[in-house]
């Protein structure tokens, strides 16, 4: 059996690598096939073939691992919730042929969870060899059980699974679990309920992927349809509105606009349009406006007969482009409602990845509950924490940030008590209470 | 807590001067010991790179016996600790551009810092300039520090990317350091909980640029670091590697296990 070895690397994002023999045939479809199904379970991936081994880097940053997720307390329910997850990962895998010991579900250390989005993500391995074997998915269960710190609401449901756990580990070693045995297990044997179908329908299309608005019409998955208002716009790393104010998602690059339908951005009634005209693109983290050889020119931020025309320019957020003179306003999307970008090409997560280092200067979290509360913009509050204020301050020669409490009954940071109308400065890493519920504070970079 | 540490430093295969500088302190404490350790790259032509970076450890050095060892045992909390150290750095850096105007030349110096309190049960990092403060566990290696360098800026801004930036020439322009005549800045403080086992690597640029974070992990991993002998050697190892793979900066690493 060929051995993988996985570890967590640091290159300026954390990546959970795989590295695999030089010689192993990487499946392209099967890496593009994952990369597109983000919002099913599977971790992204990028592939790198260095001079001694494949190394698969699966991209893991503000994502935690789902050992560490589980010691946090969790309700039976979301616990529960979490190996239906896996389930039906399992079962999508199987229904495209994907081989299931590939999915490297051999420790909870190598499984992550997307707090954010409530989202577990699993690594697979897109290789054509069948002598790797990543998945033993009862020892992974089992191993889940052993950290995880669970809130019992249902002594009988929780004493069954447990122990059907341990049968299995003791007496079916060699059998495998399938998708199928775990569906069994969740709703036959212990009938948990894991949402109303409803709830189950909006978690997922709120991970539609935005490569169409057609996805989102016909049903994310086959099993429901729902459509998500704004989706289109929202899940694009950028976009074009025109003089009326339209919309146009750019969702792909090249992304065309020329005079011919089969363009991104088709003006078709528009004489003065060349068949195609211009791209926008993306590069390095930069997006970029080309002039594909049009008759009547490409113009950025001003146009007139006589101003130079474009060949190749870098585009900002908010840069007017004008098609000969029709003017577009160029937007790149903002980190709060880009959340949700697909994987299956390295320019868009890199301009993820851009929006949310540029427009994410900080962010809480609750620590009982895990949640992540972005801060954008100083001074800043929210409902979680209303009656306090965190803000940046200028002081002779230099800036620091602080908590204020303007009228909060209980808050202290760090162990000691800020008062109404006070306030404490404040770093990386530091805790507070805020009416009993414990905070911490994480600047950005 | 027990600190089990060494470190390295040398003026490189090019350089005449080191002007690098590093300090290492513990005091016992309520019985237990806090661990207080540093890494300087001093900046400056003729001898103001040394001087500043030698400067900075000494007067840090002085607060920590002095200043921290009065806080602790009047019991004040990690905020004021971490205030108290600020307000000793940018005296010190101005101090420096004082110096540094009178004798009409540039000084300045990163200053990357690992303060242990077990008593608190936390770590203070506090930083400013490209060197670098790493966790290392047998598992993974983290970077807990973000380079105040234009390259690192750039490629945090989506201008550059990652590759583009390891070929970049400005490696050396910063955009934050003490001294260099820089009045309105802020450094960079953060805390977090002790991480029992890890091992904990301070180094400058020159240590880290010719190698990478898994090759760092490779020979840093807690486990390959029984004690202060091993810590050397290892250390020294990945040294050897930096300087003949062609660095020319000064090297210097400082590594701590904590156990």
């Amino acid at each position: 059996m060929a051995s993988v070895s996985i570890k967590v690397v640091y290159q300026n994002e954390t990546f959970l690598q795989a590295g695999i023999k030089k010689k192993v045939q990487i499946s392209e479809d099967q890496l593009k096939f994952i990369n597109r199904n983000r919002n099913k379970g599977f971790l992204t991936v990028n592939w790198e073939k260095t001079g001694s081994k494949n190394l698969l880097k699966y991209k893991v940053s503000n994502m935690t691992a789902l050992s560490e997720y589980v010691k946090q307390n969790l309700t039976q329910e979301k616990y529960f919730e979490l190996i239906r997850q896996i389930q039906r990962l399992m079962e999508f895998a199987s229904e495209n042929n994907l081989n299931y010991d590939h999915l490297v579900l051999t420790d909870p250390k190598h499984v992550y969870y997307d707090i954010e989005k409530k989202k577990i993500g699993v690594a697979y391995l897109p290789v054509l060899s069948r002598d790797y074997k990543c998945a033993n998915v009862v020892k992974f269960l089992a191993k889940l059980h052993k950290y995880a710190n669970i809130t019992v609401t249902d002594q009988g449901v929780m004493q069954k699974y447990v122990f059907f756990l341990n049968d299995y580990l003791k007496t079916k070693k060699s059998s495998v679990l399938t998708h199928n045995h775990l569906y069994n297990l969740l709703h036959e044997v212990l009938e948990v309920s894991l949402g109303t179908p409803s709830q189950i329908a909006a978690e997922e299309s709120g991970q539609t992927p935005a490569d169409s608005s057609k996805t989102a019409a016909v049903g994310a998955d086959n099993d429901h349809t729902i459509v998500v208002s704004g989706g289109k716009k929202a899940e694009c790393p950028a976009y074009l509105k025109d003089e009326n104010n339209r919309e146009f998602a750019i969702n792909h690059f090249p992304f065309t606009i020329g005079r011919k339908a089969d363009n991104d951005l088709a003006l078709t009634d528009k004489g003065t349009v060349s068949k195609l005209h211009a791209v926008i693109t993306f590069e390095n983290g930069t997006f970029y406006i080309e002039d594909k050889d049009s008759s009547n020119g490409t113009f950025l931020n001003n146009f007139a007969e006589n101003s130079q025309r474009v060949i190749k320019e870098k585009l900002n957020s908010g840069d007017v482009i004008y098609i000969y003179n029709i003017p577009y306003v160029f937007t790149v999307n903002s980190a709060d409602n880009a959340t949700v970008v697909v994987g299956d090409n390295a320019n868009r997560k890199k301009s993820e990845s851009k929006n949310n280092k540029s427009k994410n200067i900080a962010y809480l979290v609750n620590s009982s509950s895990n949640e992540k509360v972005p801060i954008f913009v100083y001074p800043f509050t929210c409902s979680e924490i209303s009656g306090i204020v965190i803000g940046r301050e200028n002081s002779r020669d230099r800036h620091s940030i602080y908590i204020e409490n303007i009228s909060c009954s209980s808050l202290s940071v760090e162990g000691s008590d800020i008062a109404e109308g006070s306030r404490e400065s404040i770093f990386s890493g530091c805790n507070f209470l805020y009416h009993g519920i414990p905070f911490t504070f994480f600047e950005e970079n | 807590m027990k600190y089990v540490f060494s470190y390295v430093t040398t003026e490189g295969a090019v350089r005449k001067i080191n002007q690098d500088s590093l300090f290492i302190v513990t005091a016992k404490y309520k019985d237990d010991e806090i661990f207080f350790g540093a890494v300087c790259d001093g900046v400056g032509g003729l001898s103001g790179g040394e001087k500043a970076s030698g400067y900075v450890c000494k007067r840090i050095n002085a607060w920590f016996t002095e200043d921290f060892s009065e806080l602790m045992s009047s019991g004040a909390s990690i905020l004021k600790i971490r205030k108290s150290l600020d307000d000793r750095l940018h005296q010190l850096s101005d101090n420096i551009n004082a110096y540094a105007e009178k004798k009409n030349s540039d000084m300045a110096t990163t200053f990357t810092s690992l303060l242990v309190i077990p008593q608190m049960r936390h770590i203070l990092i506090a930083h400013v300039g490209d060197s670098r403060l790493y966790r290392i566990d047998d598992e993974e290696i983290k970077l807990m520090t973000s380079d105040h360098s234009v390259v690192a800026q750039e490629v945090r801004n989506g201008i550059i990317t990652e590759e583009m930036a390891e070929n970049d020439p400005r490696q050396n322009q910063l955009t934050n350091c003490i001294g260099a005549g820089l009045e309105d800045t802020s450094y960079d403080y953060s805390i977090a909980d002790i991480s029992e086992g890890s091992c904990y690597m301070l180094c400058s640029d020159g240590f880290r640029k010719k190698i990478s974070s898994d090759e760092i992990q490779e020979y840093l991993a807690p486990s390959n670091n029984k004690d202060e002998k091993t810590i050397t050697y290892n250390l020294e190892c990945l040294k050897n590697k930096v300087m003949k793979r062609g660095e020319k900066d000064n090297i210097t690493a400082l590594m701590v296990k904590l156990c």
